[in-house]
């Protein structure tokens, strides 16, 4: 569902993201992992068509990247700021967000309404945002961006600043989405998260690819520990003094079998 | 501030921003500690503050490009009050100022209620809302960080209220021509300029304050404040103009007696005879008088008191108001009930929708809409100036304003910051279904229709006791047609000038009314067009000024309302990508520039006419050199706003290759003026002389010698950088380079309309024909060179043939 090719996006002299090459398949979770400006956000980005890439291309939904209007319609981005009106209501943001998705209104409404419960928001459903909490906003970013029910969904950072249990809440909601046949490209730098959805993780540090594989493989290939966690793989693979991490870019760590 | 300098927790505002060149101390808290003095803390408060405000209002560029227009666009009116502020000057010097002293005194009140308006709005925006909120939880004490933030706050100032006012000041006190009172009269200007502005800032958070108090719901606190301050600033003027009637009498630099337009008796509060430090060392004033004494230490003791009173006050807001605001019930639950949905019609279209929504939006948080105090406020000033003038019906004063108060509304309310206005919600918009042009044409929508009922009441006061029915009819579909229009350009100006550049700001996005100088510059040009437009349908005038007019304030219109609409597309269509060329865009620019050059030549060279002291051939030389420079400005202001940077300008040593172009160019220009020459002498064709032709008759050999100069080295460059390097480059961007020459030939050729005004329109025709072959040749020359020195070069040495033989001939 989502294919990147060479994939590179440079700010003047900075390599933001360098020749990333990347292939998610439907119906799956792709955990992106990576440290605090590994250029996570602007891959993000990139797939979404909100930032145009300065070599490479990529595929989303099997549409060219490069033609927004075709990609659109199969895409829900929630970015690590819920983008979302303080003024509106919960309901009335989300029935704004349908009338310009341009979703049926009846229907919208009624999944509307059924997310929101899904998520715990019911009862406040009719406060003004700008009384929400943190993780009530989150959530509410959550709903609006599976509201068209994409089949590409785009999470950056979905349980930052969340307290246990609403990050509980979001994790299960996204577990639940790829059963219905949801692709979604997960970004965080919280690992037990990732764990416990990705069904492949891409470790990306200084813009490149570093290590990719199922959460087990990684654990099992990147360290020689038999009891390692995905921490070790992380603080492994982005340690710019590791001898796996000094060998890339261009070559990348991939523990899979014949990928 | 140098990176070096300890920065009290500078390093977390550089973090949360990531403008890290702002600041750089990362270690702080022990520097913070240990201490640097309380003066370096300010300081870096201040800078920190100031990079922390560019970073986040990113159109800097641009609003540099802006600005350089506004001032060359305004010129005339600062040479006025210039030499307006020296005249007065003179004539105090030389004792013939009786009862301006009275005048003054009158007037200072007023002054002063401007400068408290202007603090008290403007108190809160830095003073609470102010960026570097990170400094709230570091060491730095609060005495530190209002100081800081003050000092911030005046750095801006003087450039934009009290910085004029000295100067205009020092103006006068120079034409007065006494040095005690040069010294004398600045000081007390800044004094009191400074004094006003903090006690402003004082009533501002004061009344903030005691309005949280009183417990009223936020949208109540909104509206009670700004309506106070409005009121304020229009009572005070209304009392001065009133009283005084002199807003409609005086006019700079004649011998009006300002004894007549003095109101009888003493001034209304004591304060007024601060007004006598301006005139100390003058005929005026020997000795001030106690009052004037006692005054100057008031108003010098009002800074220190409000300083400190500023310290001990403002924290108070910070930290009450930090939280969400929990206690506004009114405010957190949704006032309508969920199932309100679709009722009114408009709501089934999606423009319809979005345009109710973005409406709602503003209403419910009334602190977007606090910018739009200074539009009552500016309408306010309106009424009372005209009500001084005894022979405007108050009927028509109501109606003028409410038609200036609409034309402003219809951008003013939702359409001077439609990016930042969205917030973290523009990449949602970008990626909805509903077209990037439809977001526009609901803001557009909205502002119409918030706007129609002002225009309208007010055209229908007008037609009262001012204008025929017909005219009424006249005026009031022209701005109905203007209403729209100026929704569009709003649209646009703000597009241009984002409050924020969304995106790339990393927290909640809350009120962030427009730039101030969108606002202004949206203002102007609505107003001009619409009282030009309006005036043109009624005056007196022959028809061919008449339509001549009509045409410009219409193409002028439908040139910004549609190339500002087209631009606000752009900016959320091509959002994070390269902008799509779109050719009318493209044309609408390349006459858009061309009419900027054509306004900023006029009001440049009447800017320096009036402040320049020469007269006769000196004076048409200055003024000549002056309409070029506005030329060049608007080529310019767009270059910088494009961001092209200096290897925009295409100037080269010319090749050998160039060489022949430049032969080639220089003959055949020459031979389309001997062709054009013989076939009008052959022919007898009607032709318009060059306004030049007078002047050269006029003027002696030294004068056209330093004509000749000119036209080679200043009317040359400039009209080649601004049509052949700016307008034709940009329009080969787009269309295809022949259609780019071929198009700006025909704008140049138009744009020596004036010049050439004539009552026969065969004649302009065979005049201006030759020249758009001209600037054709120069067009082609330069696009097969890419290098601005050739054409320059073969328009130069044309202006010095034509002018020579036009010289020999005579």
């Amino acid at each position: 569902m989502i294919v990147a090719d060479g994939l590179t996006k440079r700010y003047g002299d900075v390599t933001a993201v360098d020749r990333l090459d990347l292939r998610v398949d439907g119906g799956t979770i792709y955990g992106f992992l990576g440290p605090n400006g590994a250029g996570k956000t602007t891959t993000i980005g990139m797939l979404t068509t909100l930032v145009e890439p300065t070599a490479g291309g990529a595929t989303v939904a099997g549409h060219a990247t490069t033609d927004r209007d075709a990609v659109k319609p199969h895409i829900g981005y929630l970015p690590d700021e819920p983008p979302v009106y303080d003024a509106f209501s919960a309901r009335e943001q989300l029935e704004y967000v349908a009338t310009i998705r341009g979703l049926e209104e009846g229907w919208a409404a009624e999944r509307a309404e059924r997310l929101l419960e899904r998520v715990g928001l019911g009862d406040s459903a009719d406060r003004r945002i700008d009384t929400y909490s943190q993780g009530m906003r989150q959530k509410v970013g959550l709903v609006q961006a599976i509201l068209h029910d994409p089949a590409v969904l785009f999470l950056d950072e979905p349980t930052n600043g969340l307290d246990p249990r609403a990050a509980r809440d979001v994790v299960d909601l996204i577990a639940q989405l790829t059963d219905d046949g949801t692709t979604v490209f997960l970004s965080t730098h919280i690992l037990p998260v990732v764990e416990e959805l990705a069904d492949t993780v891409g470790v990306l540090h200084q813009g490149s690819l570093v290590a990719e594989g199922s959460p087990a493989e990684l654990t099992r290939r990147v360290t020689d520990a038999d009891e390692s966690t995905l921490e070790q793989v992380f603080l492994t693979v982005t340690d710019d003094d590791s001898r796996l991490a000094t060998k890339t870019p261009g070559e990348r760590l991939t523990p899979g079998e014949g990928e | 501030m140098t990176d070096e300098e300890p920065v009290p927790a500078g390093g977390d505002t550089a973090t949360t921003s990531g403008s890290a060149q702002s600041v750089s101390s990362v270690d702080t808290a022990p520097a913070a500690r240990g201490g640097p003095s309380p003066i370096a803390a300010i300081r870096a408060i201040s800078h920190a503050e100031r990079a922390q405000f560019d970073y986040r209002h990113t159109s800097t560029r641009r609003k540099k490009a802006l600005v350089y227009v506004l001032f060359a666009a305004m010129l005339p009116v600062f040479a006025l009050l210039l030499w307006g502020a020296y005249g007065i000057g003179q004539r105090v010097g030389a004792g013939e100022a009786d009862g301006l002293l009275e005048l003054a005194r009158w007037y200072l009140p007023a002054a002063v209620a401007m400068y408290v308006f202007v603090g008290a709005t403007e108190a809160t925006k830095r003073l609470v809302g102010f960026e570097a909120r990170e400094l709230l939880l570091t060491t730095v004490s609060e005495r530190t960080l209002v100081l800081g933030l003050l000092v911030a706050d005046f750095r801006q100032s003087m450039w934009g209220f009290i910085g004029p006012t000295a100067l205009l000041v020092a103006v006068f006190a120079i034409g007065a021509g006494s040095p005690t009172v040069v010294v004398a009269a600045t000081i007390a200007a800044l004094s009191l300029a400074v004094a006003s502005m903090l006690a402003g800032y004082l009533l501002g958070l004061g009344a903030r304050l005691a309005l949280r108090r009183a417990g009223l719901s936020s949208t109540l606190r909104s509206l009670a404040g700004g309506l106070g301050g409005v009121g304020v600033v229009v009572l005070s003027a209304a009392g001065g103009v009133l009283v005084g009637r002199t807003g409609a009498n005086v006019s700079f630099g004649d011998q009006a007696s300002f004894a007549a337009i003095t109101p009888d008796g003493p001034p209304p509060i004591p304060l007024a005879y601060y007004a006598d430090l301006f005139f100390v060392g003058t005929p005026l004033v020997d000795t001030p008088p106690l009052l004037a004494l006692a005054s100057g230490v008031l108003v010098v003791a009002t800074v220190p008191v409000s300083l400190w009173l500023l310290v001990a006050l403002t924290p108070r807001l910070w930290y009450a108001e930090s939280p969400a605001p929990a206690d506004d019930t009114d405010a957190t639950v949704s006032q309508t009930p969920p199932t309100d949905g679709r009722e009114w019609p408009w709501l089934e279209y999606p423009v319809g929708y979005v345009a109710d929504r973005t409406v709602r939006r503003s209403v419910r948080t009334p602190q977007r809409l606090a910018h739009l105090l200074y539009y009552a406020a500016a309408v306010g000033m309106l009424v009372v100036m005209g009500l001084a003038d005894p022979a405007l019906p108050f009927v028509s004063v109501v109606g003028g304003a409410l038609v200036c108060l609409g034309i402003w509304l219809a951008g003013g309310t939702v359409g001077l910051n439609p990016l930042g206005d969205e917030g973290a919600m523009l990449e949602q918009l970008v990626l909805a279904e509903l077209s990037p042009a439809s977001f526009v044409r609901a803001r557009v929508l909205a502002g119409t229709v918030i706007a129609l009922p002002f225009v309208l009441v007010g055209t229908a006061l007008l037609a009262v006791y001012t204008l025929s029915p017909t005219d009424a009819l006249l005026v009031g579909g022209f701005l109905t047609l203007l209403t729209p229009a100026s929704a569009a350009m709003a649209v646009g100006v703000g597009s241009l000038l984002p409050k924020t550049e969304p995106g790339r700001v990393l927290e909640r996005i809350d009120a962030r009314p427009p730039e101030k100088l969108a606002m202004l510059a949206h203002g102007a040009v609505t107003v001009v067009l619409a009282a030009g437009g309006s005036t043109l349908l009624v005056v007196d005038a022959t028809p061919s000024v008449r339509l001549g007019g009509l045409a410009v304030v219409a193409l002028a219109t439908v040139v910004a309302a549609d190339s500002g609409y087209r631009f606000a597309v752009s900016a959320l269509a091509d959002y994070g990508r390269p902008r799509r060329p779109d050719p009318i865009y493209a044309l609408e620019l390349a006459v858009g520039l061309a009419l900027l050059g054509l306004v900023l030549s006029v009001t440049v060279t009447e800017g320096v006419v009036l402040l320049a002291p020469v007269s006769g051939s000196g004076a048409f030389l200055v003024a000549f050199v002056a309409g070029f420079v506005g030329w060049a400005v608007a080529g310019v202001a767009f270059v910088l706003a494009a961001g092209y940077g200096r290897d925009a300008l295409d100037i080269r040593l010319p090749t050998a290759r160039d060489g022949r172009y430049l032969v080639g160019g220089v003959v055949s220009s020459v031979a389309v003026y001997g062709a054009v020459v013989a076939a009008v002498s052959v022919l007898d064709a009607p032709v318009v002389e060059h306004a030049i032709v007078e002047e050269v008759l006029a003027g002696g050999p030294a004068f056209v010698l330093a004509l000749f100069v000119l036209v080679l080295l200043v009317n040359a460059p400039v009209e080649e950088f601004l049509f052949r390097n700016v307008i034709q480059n940009r329009l080969a961007r787009t269309i295809p380079t022949g259609w780019a020459i071929a198009v700006t030939a025909v704008v140049f050729a138009l744009v020596h309309l004036p010049v050439y005004a004539s009552a026969d329109p065969v004649a302009v025709a065979v005049t201006l024909t030759p020249l758009a072959v001209l600037a054709a040749i120069w067009g082609w020359v330069y696009s097969r060179t890419e290098n601005l020195v050739v054409p320059t070069l073969c328009h130069g040495v044309y202006n010095v043939v034509s002018l020579g033989l036009l010289y020999a001939l005579l």
